[in-house]
């Protein structure tokens, strides 16, 4: 081997530590490069394998393709898989509830198309021959229709046509009656948009009578399966592949490299031209009509109609750019980015300590003969050799740390059961290739500069030795205090600094860095807790059911006798207009009202439920035979007025009304209803429940009043309970077959906080390792740079300095150092946390200055430097002085 | 005939306040075979001629021909290159390589040319030093004599067409 390289070699073998220090360095970066593109890719597999299982799994779907042309479409070799499926016919079903659903749409699915096209079993299994047959879950929560397994059903299956004798499909709805639709601006009752239509006059032909028996109940398919308007609830049965007659729906999966193209190889596939296709697809720039119409013509020729699945494609081609995941993406480039800057900052430095150290070798070797590029590439070599361990431990460890984290991620997340969206880890060899570019990217970036600073030292350099410390004109002065306290060893140490400035810098930029991330990311977690308190303290209720169904509202109000309830409303709400109404004079100061109207539009009136308009007026120390059939006003507003002369924001509790007990005002009801309310009551608080509701006036009725002028569809019923999850299953139990919404406010904030903790944990790991390697790049500043004044320390002893002022000596330096960096990390992470408060809190939050932040900096970087000097400091008192001494002239 | 030109050779250091005129118009010249000593009192500017002469440092103004060859028309790499195949330099202070052993820091220039190494040469030059006990040393298990005898043996191996030695004997006595 040729020598120079061989002495790179011998080099890094006898500084053993720095080099392995510099491989954990490139370790790290490498490593944190790694695991963010391993999660990255995590995540956008975990999203692909979600959304194949919620919604199928195919690029683009073929509808009423002949059996003749399915051996062409399995050929293909755009094409990797199809799954197959049958419309066999509609049938009449005469007890749907839901008037625009009056079929059942019988659809047969092969074996290989029930596991791929999000076909989920609820109950039972999956049919094996065409005479069973599943039925959907919503056919009993939407269309009311109750079938279980087991039982046989007859159906008189046929086609579907218009007036015009043309075949119907799942795309065209079913209108039950004629009707005409009016949406209105609701202040000034302008009529904005008007719509009318017709019954449908469709009937189902050549009908012939299947029983099938029920073997299996399915969750709703997917809408790539039943679109939301489609008329007929999705029975399914099996398809025998070996035995297909008539036209089929495939769905396609394309190959990897077709997909990228996707709309090329679907053009292909229609025998469209694969411009024209493009552009006919392209819905940013629409077509003029006429050429839009002539591709739609030449692609109606084909006889398929196309659906393609365009969000999955997005996934499984860009998923940088496809939406929702792209924010994902660019965080991802941004934080690769921030983390190679860093690394080769960190790493340029290990680098350059080494180079520094071998002045004297390089300028030699120079001085013999050894050509700039010979140096160079003696540098790089160095390089590509801690590169060579660096890049693949990184590597091997980035992906270990990305599976632990992805594991964490799993258990924190579990909460979030209903997107069932489970994450699980990938890694794909684009990000690993990636995160190896990059690593060489680094090193080569960190090594490049010092390569070309080695190669431009002059052999004179290295021989006087005088390369690192600048030359000032002026005398260097240490202030005489410094010697007064620190004596000589001090004012040794502070001009050492002084003159070195540049040795130092980087050590001192990797702390102010590490610092001010620190206290910012710091700011950032503790705001994000903040949130989540807020949040939690907003609703006075644990549980919130919701219901639209009127039928269900006598099932609903029963779960309110379930155990563990300690409070409820049924609160039901509508609005009104309160006509002449009197403002309170304070309010109207403050707020500005509308001048177009004497009236308040869109007042808020409520019912709570009999059992809690009682407890309510009770609370409010009015008696509930006197009230019944009054109004009860709640106008204590919370408003927020912004001074514009004082510039402050300033909260007040103003009522916004004029009316005391006893007063009479009239109303006008949302369906034109008027009446004479008179005040039973001017409530201070709120009923349970509506705490939220310190913005707007609430007028609450008993529930007969309130059912006398008004209705509602919606009930919400909130719970004031212990156990909430033990009550939210209970209902759950209660209610299960019916369509309903129930929310669990401490669930949600226990999830929202699980996500603040998973962030914390992924912010605080990231500046955690940055520091790491910011770490190892000030272990090998400072170890390098006692190590080369080997000879100034070794001089000193000879001449009488005691250890005691010595060790003052570099007590001093770290003190310095620390000082400095701590003087500019703390200012800089102070504000970027103020910055990050403002841009980030809302209202309310008071500016949580970060204070064991900063302590915790001090602390660890006094602590870090101490370490790492005592650690030099004892191998250099260890050394013989004489021996150092005599050395330093090899 | 003429090996060494020197004409007109300056050199300043430092700038202003700190400035040094270390050589002032510098001019002669060294037959091919002679044997010239520089003798001046300290800080006169004989280590700085000297290295002007290898190459090693440019002048502030003036030139220098070795061998018919302006050096400092030479960009660095080509001056380099001619430097460790004609000229041997000997230090005042050796400047081995420390972590490579006696006949490691002799074969330097060589491997820096790409040239192999032939192992009868290095015997013999070894021999002629004095060194051959020496060879897998390293220079911190050498006396200060042994050292500079390496430092010699490095300047001598490529066959140099001029040899500068800068104090070559101050440490050492009589041993050479």
């Amino acid at each position: 081997m040729k020598l120079l390289n061989k002495l790179t070699i011998k080099n890094l073998k006898l500084n053993k530590k720095r080099t392995i220090v510099t491989i954990i360095g490139i370790m790290l970066s490498v490593a944190l490069i790694t695991a963010v593109a391993a999660m990255y890719s995590s995540g956008v597999a975990s999203l692909i394998s979600f959304e194949i299982k919620e919604k199928g799994n195919f690029h683009v779907a073929f509808f009423d393709v002949p059996t003749t042309d399915i051996w062409k479409l399995k050929n293909n070799r755009d094409i990797e898989e199809i799954h197959l499926t049958k419309n066999i016919g509609y049938a009449k079903l005469e007890n749907s509830k839901n008037e625009y659903k009056p079929y059942a749409l019988v659809k047969a699915f092969t074996k290989d198309s029930l596991d791929n096209l999000a076909i989920k079993l609820v109950e039972g299994r999956l049919p094996e021959n065409s005479n069973e047959i599943l039925i959907p879950t919503h056919l009993k929560t939407n269309g009311r229709i109750t079938l279980n397994v087991g039982e046989k059903i007859t159906l008189d299956v046929g086609t579907r046509v218009n007036s015009e004798g043309n075949e119907l499909s799942q795309l065209d709805g079913y209108v039950p009656s004629d009707y005409t639709s009016v949406i209105s601006d609701a202040d000034t009752n302008e009529i904005l948009y008007e719509e009318s239509g017709n019954k449908s006059n469709e009937q189902i032909i050549n009908t012939k009578s299947m029983t099938y028996e029920i073997v299996g109940i399915i969750e709703r398919p997917s809408s790539n399966v039943e679109n939301y308007s489609a008329p007929g609830y999705t029975f399914v049965t099996y398809l025998d592949e070996n035995n297909l007659t008539g036209k089929l729906d495939v769905y396609t999966r394309y190959t990897k490299t077709a997909v990228k193209n996707d709309l090329k190889t679907t053009a292909n596939i229609l025998g469209v031209d694969e411009n024209d296709y493009s552009r006919y697809r392209d819905v940013a720039n629409p077509l003029p009509e006429e050429e839009f119409e002539r591709i739609d013509k030449e692609v109606k020729k084909s006889g398929y109609t196309v659906n393609e699945n365009s969000y999955l494609i997005g996934l499984e081609t860009h998923p940088i750019k496809s939406s929702g995941v792209g924010g994902l993406g660019v965080t991802v480039v941004i934080v690769c980015i921030i983390i190679v800057v860093t690394s080769i900052f960190c790493i340029k430095n290990s680098f350059d300590i080494s180079i520094t150290e071998k002045i004297k070798q390089y300028g030699m070797l120079r001085s013999i003969g050894a050509t700039k590029r010979q140096i160079k590439r003696n540098v790089l070599y160095e390089a590509s050799i801690l590169g060579l361990f660096g890049i693949p431990l990184g590597i091997l460890s980035g992906i270990f740390a990305a599976y632990i984290l992805v594991i964490i991620t799993r258990q924190l997340l579990t909460a979030n059961l209903t997107t069932g969206m489970v994450l699980e880890f990938s890694v794909s060899w684009i990000a690993i290739a990636i995160a190896v570019v990059l690593g060489l990217i680094t090193i080569y970036l960190s090594a490049i500069r010092g390569a070309r600073k080695a190669a431009k030292i002059s052999p004179i350099e290295s021989i006087r030795n005088s390369g690192s410390i600048k030359i000032k004109a002026k005398k260097i002065r240490s202030p005489k205090i410094i010697n007064k306290i620190f004596g000589i060893g001090g004012e040794i140490s502070f001009k050492n600094l002084k003159r070195n400035k540049k040795k130092y810098r980087s050590t001192v930029i990797s702390i102010v860095v590490s610092v001010s991330i620190f206290i910012a990311l710091y700011s950032f977690m503790s705001l994000a807790f903040l949130t989540v308190d807020e949040e939690l303290n907003m609703t006075d209720y644990k549980l919130m059911l919701s219901i639209d169904d009127k039928d269900l509202y006598e099932k609903a109000i029963e779960t309110t006798k379930l155990d563990g309830i300690k409070n409820y409303t049924v609160f039901r709400t509508s609005s009104l207009n309160i006509k002449n109404v009197r403002y309170n004079k304070e309010y109207t100061d403050k707020v500005h009202v509308s001048e177009d109207t004497n009236d308040k539009l869109h007042n808020q009136v409520a019912a709570l439920g009999e059992e809690q308009y009682k407890k309510y007026v009770k609370s409010l120390g009015l008696n509930y035979e006197d009230v019944k059939d009054k109004a009860i006003i709640y106008d204590k507003l919370k408003i927020t007025v912004h001074d514009t002369e004082k510039d402050e924001v300033i909260n007040y509790q103003i009522r916004e009304f004029d009316y005391k007990k006893g007063d009479t005002f009239d109303v006008e009801f949302s369906d034109k209803k008027t009446a004479s309310l008179k005040v039973g009551g001017i409530a201070e608080e709120l009923p349970f429940g509506m705490k939220n509701s310190r913005y707007n006036s609430l007028i609450i009725l008993s529930d007969e009043l309130f059912d006398k002028f008004t209705k509602t569809d919606r009930l919400i019923i909130y719970y004031d309970t212990d156990n909430a999850s033990k009550v939210q299953d209970d209902i759950d139990e209660m209610l299960k077959d019916t369509s309903y919404y129930l929310e669990n406010v401490e669930e949600n904030a226990q999830m929202v906080n699980n996500l603040y903790v998973l962030v914390g944990i992924f912010l605080y790991g990231f500046i955690i390792v940055i520091s790491l390697i910011g770490i190892t790049n000030i272990f090998n500043t400072i170890t390098t740079n006692m190590e080369l004044r080997k000879q100034e320390f070794a001089m000193l002893k000879s001449v009488g300095m005691t250890k005691k002022e010595f060790n003052r000596m570099i007590r001093l330096e770290s003190v310095f150092m620390g000082v400095k960096a701590l003087v500019f990390g703390i200012p800089i992470g102070t504000l970027l946390s103020y910055l990050l408060y403002y841009t980030l809190a809302s209202e309310g939050i008071k500016y949580p200055f970060p204070i064991l932040a900063i302590t915790i900096s001090i602390i660890a970087v006094f602590l870090l430097i101490t370490c790492i000097m005592k650690y030099s400091m004892g191998k250099i008192n260890k050394q013989n002085t004489i021996e150092t001494i005599r050395n330093e002239n090899i | 005939m003429e090996i060494l030109k020197v004409d007109n050779l300056t050199k300043i250091y430092g700038k202003e306040e700190a400035e040094v005129v270390a050589l002032d118009h510098v001019s002669f010249s060294v037959e091919k075979g002679e044997f010239v000593a520089i003798v001046g009192a300290s800080g006169s500017g004989k280590s700085t001629l000297l290295h002007l002469i290898g190459g090693v440092d440019r002048p502030t103004s003036g030139k220098v021909y070795i061998d018919g060859k302006d050096i400092f028309q030479f960009n660095d790499d080509n001056l380099a290159i001619f430097r460790r195949r004609q000229v041997g330099l000997i230090y005042q202070f050796y400047n081995l390589i420390p972590i490579l052993n006696v006949e490691e820091n002799i074969t330097l220039p060589l491997s820096l040319d790409n040239r192999k190494v032939d192992p009868n040469t290095i015997d013999e030059m070894l021999k002629l030093l004095g060194l051959i006990n020496r060879r897998n040393h390293l220079p911190s298990e050498l006396s200060g004599g042994q050292q500079q005898r390496t430092s010699i043996g490095r300047a001598l191996i490529t066959n140099p067409t001029i040899i500068l030695a800068d104090e070559p004997t101050r440490k050492f006595g009589l041993e050479v």
